[in-house]
């Protein structure tokens, strides 16, 4: 199950994204392509509540999450730690070589392999395990419908 | 694996779509778990020839659950000679608990044992894992090893590396610090499996989207191998590490898999975090393949001097027992060193003065006063030469000298230009505690050597918290004249 935001990723180049993305970023790094997710940890933390795996899994990165938290029967627990009070959009952003892996249907290896995510100044990573197209073409999981908040 | 994978993950997306997922999935023992796990081993069999080992020979006693399904209490076997088959063995951190020990006497080479719930969880849980392999047979030290019976701790503690190499794999109970915690933890999946997530490339040409799995880099068992583990703590947990075959290892928030050919986790199913020890054991299990010209050195003497630095950062509860605590690695590197050299107690007769480098941290090589005209060491408690690291292995000895010593280095010793100034052995010998056992506890040790002797200025620096009475300060070759 995943929200709006998460069915609908797609990586492009820094410059084909306005200011907003270009202020989280940085220095335009010209081997990355970039994704502007959520516009505040809040939403993150909002989707991650009503469902959205990947949401739960971004705000992880930031987020020290109790073992305790469940999904999607006890969402009335804010285990937020981060500071909150000055938010910052989120965005994602992968290495070009990793995409080109993507063409073959392969893992990406090395340096292209993670997912860097960006809240303010906050880094996390995240790892590429596995490209299910491969092996599942033309089936699409239960966990890419969109929810119904 | 990908195909049994992808049905896998596609059962974890599923289960979280459903809102299942924490009731299906919340103990790293949980079905989709144990599925998992048969999965990779499964996989290990048919695709990793490098893992396998055939015919295993099985230990002297094992656990036997009986026939699968067949209800009955486990008893502990004594195997017959020759017995060859299929077994699981645990690494885990005693921590004091209570001894299973049989509570009857040997009938038709069985002992009886108590009830299985009155076990320590930790054993239960390696039974449950047994039986989910459909294995027969678990090899628990306690109570494979006699405890009371000294002489066949000697003789089982000396076949330990055969236990761990011949076994299907090894159980670790990487989280549990001791006997009463088991293998299994409660925790989220969310947080430990990989979520599935279609991804687009705008940069590409042909802009057709891509299905991944991507999972959060783990914040906790990153390294199952540092000593955030309880069981990495422990020296003689390093040896059942390092000759295992396939390693389960139960963490708090996954398990992982280890085997000599892919190192796999929860939350990276096909291929995770391998670590310098993934190395170490590829190597142990290998056939030795050295390649030496002229006067190079054996490659692997450097290879045991890191693990004594490794060792060093672990406990042991009695100092007198690690040389059996590493005996079986010690065996098991013998016969990649150089032909016919002989192993003294934690160091290798062929590369003394090298393995004599050794150091421990300022402040730590307090020893007690000898009396004038007795033996500098304690008879009573002796369990090591002095000349030897394990003498000080609680102190967290390191043979870090060699590094200015070896080729490419400050000094090349086994340059013959060197030589006339070097240091020669004369004589190196230790008295062994049972001679079975050439790698196991000592009774007493000489050294005879021959070196230059320089003149030397030492500057004592001594810190504010030092006496001047009776302290002995190290010093570093850089402050030697």
């Amino acid at each position: 199950m995943l929200c709006e935001t998460c069915l609908a990723i797609d990586f492009k180049p820094l410059d084909e994204w306005d200011n907003n993305l270009s202020q989280i970023i940085g220095e335009d790094q010209i081997h990355w392509a970039y994704y502007l997710h959520k516009n505040s940890l809040k939403e993150l933390e909002q989707s991650s509540r009503r469902g959205c795996h990947f949401c739960a899994v971004l705000w992880h990165s930031f987020a020290q999450i109790p073992e305790s938290w469940k999904p999607p029967d006890s969402w009335g627990v804010s285990p937020m730690e981060l500071d909150i009070a000055v938010d910052y959009p989120i965005a994602i952003g992968m290495r070009r070589e990793g995409l080109k892996d993507w063409r073959d249907g392969a893992v990406p290896q090395g340096v292209g392999r993670t997912i860097e995510v960006y809240y303010g100044p906050h880094e996390a990573v995240l790892e590429i395990v596995s490209n299910l197209s491969s092996m599942i073409p033309t089936q699409i999981p239960a966990s890419s419908r969109e929810y119904s908040p | 694996m990908t195909d049994n994978f992808a049905s896998f993950s596609l059962d974890l997306a599923e289960n979280w779509a459903a809102g299942t997922l924490a009731d299906w999935d919340s103990s790293t023992g949980s079905v989709a778990n144990m599925g998992l796990a048969k999965e990779w081993y499964r996989r290990c069999l048919r695709d990793h020839p490098q893992c396998h080992k055939s015919p295993t020979p099985l230990p002297t006693r094992l656990i036997d659950l009986g026939e699968m399904g067949g209800g009955s209490e486990p008893v502990l076997y004594e195997t017959p000679p020759g017995m060859t088959g299929e077994y699981v063995i645990l690494s885990h951190c005693w921590g004091g608990g209570q001894p299973l020990e049989p509570i009857g006497p040997l009938i038709d080479r069985r002992w009886p044992l108590p009830p299985l719930s009155k076990w320590l969880r930790t054993f239960q849980d390696a039974v449950y894992i047994a039986k989910r392999f459909n294995i027969r047979y678990v090899w628990i030290d306690s109570p494979c090893i006699l405890q009371r019976n000294e002489q066949d701790w000697i003789t089982e503690s000396g076949r330990m590396s055969a236990y761990f190499s011949n076994a299907a794999f090894t159980i670790a109970a990487m989280g549990a610090e001791d006997g009463t915690q088991g293998c299994f933890w409660p925790r989220n999946p969310v947080l430990t499996r990989p979520c599935c997530v279609k991804l687009h490339s705008g940069c590409k040409t042909d802009s057709r989207p891509e299905l991944f799995f991507i999972a959060a880099r783990p914040r906790y068992d990153s390294d199952p191998f540092t000593n955030d583990a309880p069981l990495h703590s422990r020296v003689w947990v390093l040896q059942e590490e390092l000759l295992s075959r396939r390693i389960l290892r139960f963490g708090k928030r996954q398990m992982y898999w280890d085997c000599l050919t892919l190192a796999a986790s929860e939350s990276d199913p096909e291929e995770g975090w391998k670590s310098q020890m993934t190395d170490t054991r590829r190597i142990l299990h290998s056939s030795p393949i050295v390649e030496r010209a002229g006067q190079h050195r054996n490659p692997y003497y450097d290879k045991w001097y890191e693990l004594v630095n490794k060792l060093s950062e672990r406990n042991i509860t009695f100092n007198r027992d690690i040389l059996p605590a590493i005996s079986a690695i010690a065996e098991s590197i013998h016969r990649l060193m150089d032909p016919g050299d002989k192993y003294l107690a934690g160091l290798w007769e062929k590369d003394l003065v090298v393995g004599l480098l050794w150091v421990v941290p300022r402040g730590e090589c307090l020893r007690p006063k000898v009396p004038e005209g007795q033996p500098n060491y304690d008879r009573r408690d002796f369990f090591a030469p002095s000349w030897s690291w394990i003498s000080m292995s609680d102190r967290e000895p390191s043979v870090w000298l060699r590094s200015k010593i070896m080729p490419g280095e400050k000094l090349n010793l086994y340059n013959p230009r060197y030589e006339s100034w070097g240091t020669q052995i004369l004589s190196a010998n230790v008295e062994l505690r049972d001679d079975v056992n050439i790698y196991g506890e000592v009774k007493s040790g000489a050294l005879r050597f021959r070196a230059q002797i320089c003149p030397v200025r030492i500057e004592r620096k001594l810190s504010p918290r030092h006496d001047l009475r009776g302290n002995c300060e190290t010093f570093s070759s850089s402050e030697l004249t």
